[in-house]
């Protein structure tokens, strides 16, 4: 059990020290897109958020991200008010590069906490035993305290520490053997999951030598989570929809997160999902009976008054959040604007630097193609033009430029 | 209490992690400025360091000491001894081979272009790779052993002292890899003092591993590179000469006149190796030493935390003395503060059964006598700058196994007594980086070893066959254990209220050196207490078996 911070203080120390270190380190251009951003939502309207050009770098992050560059702003105002003049295109004095540097470093707090949140929470996981190896619905807000009495007391078996809520009976009864060495190895999971999501080195890469804002994201998605660990299904839905309108990269998570809430929120205690943490305590009391599904006395058939009750609350609170992120510009009727910018299709299909996605095999192919048939097409006698295949003149330049299309085919992609 | 070292060991990936987390820092270190960045027409130490390679690199070997339009002490003259000269010139192939503009003689002075100073930067970090750490690992293995040494696997010892060995192990390869103030001075300010602190520490491993000969050739090199090492000349002299008088391989006055002699030989055939090139003539040594020893500087320069600075608050030297009589009263004092730490290694050590003659001196003797006489030299010696904190925290960091919330309050305090410096050299943020993260790691394992340690010197047992010194520094030791929290508040408090001070009010009118005094006169008393606590211990060393089951290792050729 975890009693102290000792080993997590230090490592969040060192990853601070380290980032601090990194201040003086090359920026990219995102280090402008941010001071921009800073700029035009302390100096201009909000009408004019999503609609400013002066910059080629424009708002396309959702509009929870403008609040938060906002409020970063009001402390801006006291640092270098220069760099909230959206005229000042490249604006980096030392105290700017200093106030931005400082500002992922200290956000990342949110990432700490969490991690140390989730790391506390692993580390308790074996140490509370739960008669049938059940899934995670219940709360485990009080065992996450550290009430120590089960652990010693409870010598039957105790639950897997995945939320797997079909897990059979009688799994996990030999534990008991290895329990007293597993608060040690308990410790050391937590350690080695907090200097993963702490110390993790691509997001000091990004976040503070590139420059961008992921921890304070990353800290969220995992408050979401670790919501969903405890049973909180509401908070961990609407803790997510907020992500959504920070950076609408997440949405990717979206239909996993749909799912899941549907499953383990709105379905709670009927027979699709797990069972809910009242029909659990009853379970327990009835004696001999430690079915996963619970006895049937406390089922309350189908329940489909409770899914669609959840259902609402859910969608509810989803829609309030987003409501309160895009209201205003819903009212300005600036959505088609925003939409826009959210989603620039036209910038194409791959970035300027591709991603190892399975476009990049794809785009390389392209590229080969593109050099190698109008050389090696004559030798076997072939007619591109008659077979209708135009490739573009500089397309098999091999580096990357912006707005990479697909050149050989039949048409751009 | 739960802390990150209690998950490492000292197996080989711990080590190479540590390692190459302490290379890590320093790179990150060398991101920041340096002394005299942008600084025109004279700029700083960086600019120093490359004038030399370009010196070195287009003079001939024979010229670099004497006086010459190019080379003359109007610009960044040369005033280290040759082996400086030496390394200089391997920095300036490396130099010549990416950027050769940045040596060209004459035309690169205040030469600062983006890849020259990576350049720069990484001849210090190989520097380090290829004297420091290995000489710290070396010395590590030597004064607290390994858990493969045959003593830390006797059944005999509980699984918690080897423990405890572990952590007096893993303690000090920290302190030494992680010293905020070598590093920042080292990768910030810029400097070579890892050379000749690595050649220091291996010579110090050498003598306790028992090859003593070797020991004082290292060491004469480590003085070849940077004269200031001579603040550890009275420690290896005293420790030498006391081994060669008492060490039992050699009884009779023939062996030992001949072991002396040896030792001499070895030292000035070392001396003549370096010196090779000047030794065709006299006026070639003189000029040599006029450049290393220039003796027209005064009693102090800028604020140093030593005896003469702070003091000058109330005792103004400089105006009430003539400079060659504050010369004396420098030697003089220097000389008073550090005999006794020399005669207790020249006397040797009591054997057992007591009365059965005498021993030579213990390694830890070495180390302590080295913290010593390093102290002695700092707070009293002539034109002391502040940089030279760093030569007593070498030993004393050595030393973290045994003392261990010395080795982990010490560096920050040195550090601390360095920002005036480090402030202008435009490295504060690596500073408070680099003190966080030493205190974070050191403070938590510092204070549970010290604890058991002190647990194993007041034990009845212990207690029985100490003397009423040893007791009085035991009892002591326990006050300070059980009041940590207090003192280490009040520590804190102060050092961030002096921060917060500086950075917030500024100084009145008449007294524009307001922060700084208050920053080393804060330094000097912790220096101050430090040093009268090593005096201490000293005398304590080597005695009645007052080591702890700390560390049991080997005792091969004490």
């Amino acid at each position: 059990m975890i009693t102290n911070a000792g080993a997590f203080l230090q490592l969040a120390v060192i990853a601070t020290a380290i980032k601090l270190l990194l201040v003086p380190t090359y920026r990219s251009t995102d280090f402008e897109v941010h001071r921009n951003w800073l700029a035009i939502t302390h100096s201009l309207p909000i009408s004019k958020w999503y609609i400013e050009e002066t910059s080629e770098w424009t708002l396309d992050y959702p509009p929870f991200f403008a609040w938060f560059e906002w409020v970063l702003s009001q402390i801006a105002r006291f640092v270098d008010p220069a760099m909230l003049v959206v005229e000042n295109l490249e604006y980096a004095s030392g105290r700017t590069v200093l106030f931005q540097r400082l500002s992922v470093i200290v956000m990342d707090a949110v990432l700490l906490a969490a991690a140390y949140a989730l790391a506390r929470d692993v580390s308790s996981d074996d140490a509370s035993s739960r008669p049938g190896g059940e899934g995670k619905s219940k709360p485990k807000k009080l065992q996450g305290l550290g009430l120590q009495a089960d652990v010693a007391a409870d010598q039957t078996t105790a639950a897997p520490a995945t939320t797997s809520h079909s897990a059979s009976i009688g799994r996990g009864h030999g534990n008991s053997s290895i329990r007293s060495e597993s608060s040690g190895s308990n410790m050391r999971r937590s350690i080695v999951l907090f200097f993963l999501l702490s110390c993790n080195a691509g997001l000091l890469l990004v976040d503070h030598v590139h420059f961008q804002y992921n921890g304070v994201m990353m800290g969220l998605l995992l408050w979401s989570l670790y919501a969903a660990r405890s049973g909180r299904h509401l908070l961990s839905g609407l803790l997510f929809a907020a992500l959504l309108n920070l950076k609408h990269l997440f949405l990717y998570a979206a239909p996993v997160y749909f799912v899941y809430l549907l499953r383990h929120y709105c379905c709670e205690g009927t027979v699709l999902g797990p069972a809910c943490a009242e029909a659990e305590s009853g379970a327990r009391s009835s004696t001999g009976k430690g079915s996963s599904k619970g006895s049937s006395s406390t089922r309350k058939g189908f329940g489909l008054g409770r899914v669609v009750v959840r259902l609402a609350l859910l969608g509810a609170g989803v829609l309030a959040v987003f409501g309160v992120s895009f209201g205003p510009f819903i009212m300005m009727q600036q959505m088609p604007q925003v939409l826009r910018r959210l989603f620039p299709f036209g910038r194409g299909l791959l970035h300027a630097y591709w991603a190892a996605n399975a476009w990049a095999p794809y785009a390389a192919a392209d590229k080969l193609l593109a050099a190698a048939l109008p050389r090696v097409a004559p030798w076997l006698g072939l007619d591109l033009e008659k077979l209708g295949l135009r490739i573009e003149p500089g397309a098999a330049n091999m580096a990357g430029t912006g707005g990479d299309g697909i050149h050989v085919g039949y048409g751009r992609v | 209490m739960s802390d990150l070292l209690d998950y490492v060991g000292d197996d080989l990936s711990s080590t190479a992690i540590i390692v190459l987390l302490a290379v890590l820092v320093r790179v990150l270190t060398g991101l920041s400025l340096y002394s005299g960045a942008g600084d025109a027409p004279k700029y700083g130490d960086y600019e120093a360091q490359r004038h030399w390679m370009e010196l070195t690199i287009n003079l001939p070997v024979r010229k670099w000491y004497t006086d010459s339009p190019v080379n003359n002490a109007s610009y960044w003259p040369l005033d280290y001894p040759p082996l400086s000269g030496y390394q200089s010139w391997l920095c300036g192939q490396a130099m010549r081979a990416v950027e050769p503009a940045s040596v060209e003689l004459v035309k690169s002075h205040g030469y600062e272009t983006p890849t020259s100073k990576i350049v720069m930067r990484w001849t210090v970090i190989a520097a380090d790779l290829l004297v420091y750490f290995p000489a710290c690992l070396a010395a590590v293995y030597v004064f607290y052993g390994s858990s493969s040494s045959p003593s830390a696997l006797s059944s005999s010892t509980s699984g918690s002292a080897a423990a405890t060995a572990r952590r007096a192990r893993v303690l000090a390869l920290i302190a030494l890899l992680f010293n905020p103030a070598a590093i920042i001075i080292d990768h910030g300010h810029f400097q070579y003092n890892n050379v000749s602190l690595g050649l220091t520490l291996a010579a110090a491993a050498a003598i306790g591993a028992g090859r003593q000969l070797l020991g004082a050739a290292l060491f004469s090199l480590a003085l070849n590179h940077k004269q200031m090492a001579l603040f550890f000349a009275p420690a290896f002299f005293a420790h030498l000469l006391g081994w060669a008088l008492h060490s039992e391989r050699h009884r009779g006055v023939g062996p030992k006149i001949l072991m002396v002699s040896k030792l001499g030989l070895t030292v000035i055939a070392t001396f003549a190796v370096c010196w090779a090139p000047y030794l065709s003539s006299k006026e070639a040594v003189l000029q040599v030493l006029t450049r290393i020893f220039p003796v027209r500087r005064g009693l102090y320069e800028d604020y140093v935390a030593n005896w003469w600075c702070t003091s000058s608050l109330l005792i103004k030297w400089k105006a009430k003395f003539p400079a060659p009589v504050l010369l004396r009263a420098a030697a003089v004092t220097t000389l008073a503060a550090g005999a006794p730490a020399m005669a207790h290694q020249i006397m040797g050590r009591p054997a057992q059964p007591i009365g059965g003659g005498v021993r030579s001196p213990t390694r830890w003797g070495l180390l302590r006598c080295m913290a010593n006489s390093a102290f002695a030299f700092y707070m009293f010696s002539y034109q002391v700058h502040e940089k030279s904190i760093l030569l007593p925290l070498l030993p004393i960091t050595l030393l973290a196994g045994e003392e261990p919330t010395l080795a982990a309050w010490l560096p920050i305090l040195a550090a601390f007594s360095m920002f005036p410096l480090l402030e202008r050299d435009g490295v504060s943020l690596p500073y408070i980086s680099l003190c966080a993260l030493y205190g974070a790691v050191m403070a938590g394992p510092a204070l549970s070893l010290a604890r058991q340690l002190h647990r194993a010197q007041a034990s009845s047992k212990a207690r029985r066959r100490s003397g009423w010194l040893k007791q009085a520094v035991t009892g002591l030791s326990g006050w300070a254990l059980r009041h940590w929290v207090v003192l280490a508040s009040l520590a804190v408090a102060g050092n961030l209220g002096l921060h917060a001070a500086r950075l917030i009010l500024p100084p009145p009118e008449r007294l524009p050196w307001l922060h700084d005094r208050a920053f080393i006169t804060a330094a000097f008393g912790g220096f101050a207490l430090t040093s009268i606590y090593l005096q201490i211990s000293q005398w304590l060393e080597g005695g009645d078996g007052g080591r702890g089951p700390a560390v049991k290792t080997q005792r091969k050729c004490d």
